[in-house]
């Protein structure tokens, strides 16, 4: 990888990549990786057992050998891909028991925050619902002025009717007594032309 | 303005890349006082589109999302039978039409309805040219309409009903100018407008406090895989190429996150984290040594978007010519084509720490220069203008 050159101050990714390429071009071939995780290893039949060993071991390796005899099936589990399997497998249960405990944590904490919310929602709808029913008591007072203020609309309207029929009332008598006035003016003067007339003849 | 959306999925839950990148435009131009509304099908699965939400209408931050039902659930081994036949085969637009409605999600009320209310908008705008909904939607709609066809190099591009498709519109925003140059070369957009926009990422807060490796149990070095886990997106690959180096260079280590469709080898070094708190995800990104990019169909990977907005360097598959231009573009990142070059980029990486800190801090800056939630919504409104006049 020493061989990629590279300008800090002016990074340039074509020339990068084309180091990259020129250098992948001169590598060999590999093939890819087994699908599988388990570990090469021998199947169990294929173990030496202790007893087929060579007669040539030393003193103290034979003891030892004798000695760990009872354990054989546990070395064996241990040396076995079951052992592995099952470490990945704890490893594996580990972090997902972790997730869970992460998960559980996140409902737990979800669950608290939405009772509250619910809490303080009931809340300010109880408030609401007091504030409507203030509400609507105002409203129904409200009304009841209403009522009593068209019945005085009515009653004004007659009243005003009344009067204008009283003042055309006037207005007539008023009309005749003047046509009356004329007459008697006229009568009058009649009376007087009579009286001078009169006076005439007299004197 | 008044902009209606058309997608195949919406919602939270729903993290496809063009659904995901949808929702995200739709809400920002919402808070930026647009008029929003989504039209998309009861669909979470893209694969069979069972209908899972309830059909309707409701409010996901600021924007109107109206759903449909769909008609009819796809089944995916016939679909593919279809697909294998029809891209092999000389075929009629009859077959092609076939195509599209298994290929789904087929949502009549879902046409209907734009049909109706299409006055009731300024312009419509459509994510995926690949679906049904996206080639009746775009005939059904005679006013104002563009089309983000988040297209990558498939089989599908090339069949003859796409030329109706990408003659609809009147603008076209694309992911990327490599996504822009492939679609050129199969369709033309001369005296249509075209802008290459993509989606904004947002940049988290700066925690230093390292928790993530505590939480799940990894230590560093590791390089990290986010989005779905499958063999369609490099994965199977990715994971040959990773045992591959690590025969060499052991100690190294592959966090993958997201949606696992695929059998994992249980190696020790191979770590799969499931779905992950945004907060985990960027505090994995950020200590990776790299994050990989593996898949083939990629027009944008807003997986590396997020990688470089925590300044972590990306690798990714050589073959795939948006990704590349990320890297070459921002200077923040290495491809490879091969196992070889796989490993030694990665080995690059490993050894050369300086290289590394460059390489991030150049795509923090590219991601900043170049996407931008500011600069995004001022390329959408560009667009509007343009369609308004």
């Amino acid at each position: 990888m020493t061989d990629i050159k590279i300008d800090y101050d002016n990074i340039d990714v074509p020339d990068i990549m084309k180091q990259i390429q020129a250098k992948a071009a001169s590598l060999p071939k590999k093939p890819l990786p087994p699908k599988k995780t388990e570990p090469p290893s021998k199947p169990a039949s294929q173990l030496p057992e202790p007893e087929q060993l060579p007669m040539v071991l030393p003193k103290w390796r034979r003891i030892l050998l004798k000695l760990m005899k009872p354990f054989s099936p546990l070395i064996k589990l241990l040396i076995l891909p079951v052992h592995h399997d099952l470490m990945q497998t704890v490893h594996n249960l580990y972090h997902v028991n972790k997730r869970l405990d992460y998960f559980n944590t996140k409902i737990e904490q979800s669950l608290i925050k939405l009772s509250g919310e619910l809490y303080s929602t009931s809340e300010r709808l109880d408030l609401k619902i007091d504030m409507v029913n203030e509400r609507q008591d105002q409203i129904s007072l409200r009304l009841e002025d209403l009522d009593k203020t068209m019945e005085y609309v009515k009653t004004l309207h007659s009243l005003c009717h009344n009067i204008v029929v009283e003042l055309t009332k006037l207005k007539i008598e008023e009309e005749r007594t003047k046509v009356k006035i004329r007459i008697m003016e006229k009568d009058f003067e009649f009376l007087n032309r009579k009286e001078r007339a009169l006076e005439k003849k007299a004197f | 303005m008044k902009v209606a959306f058309v997608v195949q999925r919406y919602g939270k839950e729903v993290m496809g890349g063009s659904e995901l990148h949808c929702r995200l435009v739709a809400e920002r131009l919402a808070a930026t006082g647009h008029d929003c509304t989504v039209y998309t099908t009861t669909a979470k699965d893209y694969v069979t589109w069972k209908n899972e939400y309830p059909a309707g209408e409701t409010i996901l931050s600021g924007a109107l999302i109206k759903r449909f039902r769909v008609d009819k659930e796809r089944d995916i081994d016939s679909f593919n039978k279809y697909s294998d036949w029809i891209f092999a085969n000389k075929h009629s637009r009859e077959h092609e039409i076939e195509w599209m409605e298994r290929q789904g999600p087929c949502c009549p009320d879902l046409l209907e309805a734009i049909g109706k209310e299409e006055q009731d908008y300024d312009l419509f705008i459509f994510f995926t040219y690949l679906y049904y909904n996206t080639y009746w939607g775009l005939k059904k709609v005679k006013g104002k309409k563009a089309l983000v066809p988040t297209a990558h190099n498939e089989p599908a591009l090339y069949l003859d009903i796409m030329q109706e498709v990408f003659s609809a519109p009147q603008a076209f925003v694309f992911n990327t100018e490599a996504e822009k140059t492939m679609l050129n070369r199969q369709f033309t957009f001369k005296g249509k407008y075209s802008d290459i926009v993509g989606v904004g990422v947002d940049i988290p807060a700066d925690k230093k406090e390292l928790v993530f490796s505590r939480k799940y149990g990894i230590e560093r070095p590791y390089i990290l895989y986010a989005g779905r886990i499958e063999p369609g997106k490099g994965c199977q690959e990715l994971i040959d190429y990773f045992l591959l180096y690590n025969q060499d260079n052991p100690g190294m280590k592959l966090v993958l996150i997201g949606k696992l469709l695929m059998d994992l080898p249980s190696y020790p070094d191979i770590r799969y984290l499931g779905f992950v708190p945004p907060e985990d995800k960027n505090a994995a990104m950020r200590h990776a040594l790299v994050t990989i990019h593996s898949s083939y169909l990629e027009s944008l990977c807003m997986a590396a978007q997020e990688s470089l907005v925590v300044r972590t360097p990306i690798l990714v598959q050589g073959k795939t010519e948006p990704l590349k231009q990320h890297c070459l573009k921002g200077n923040c990142g290495l491809w490879y084509s091969s196992s070889k070059e796989f490993a030694l980029a990665l080995s690059l990486f490993r050894r050369d720490n300086r290289l590394r800190k460059i390489m991030g801090e150049n795509g923090y800056q590219y991601i900043q220069q170049n996407y931008s939630w500011e600069k995004i919504i001022d390329k959408y409104r560009k667009l509007f203008g343009f369609l308004k006049s």
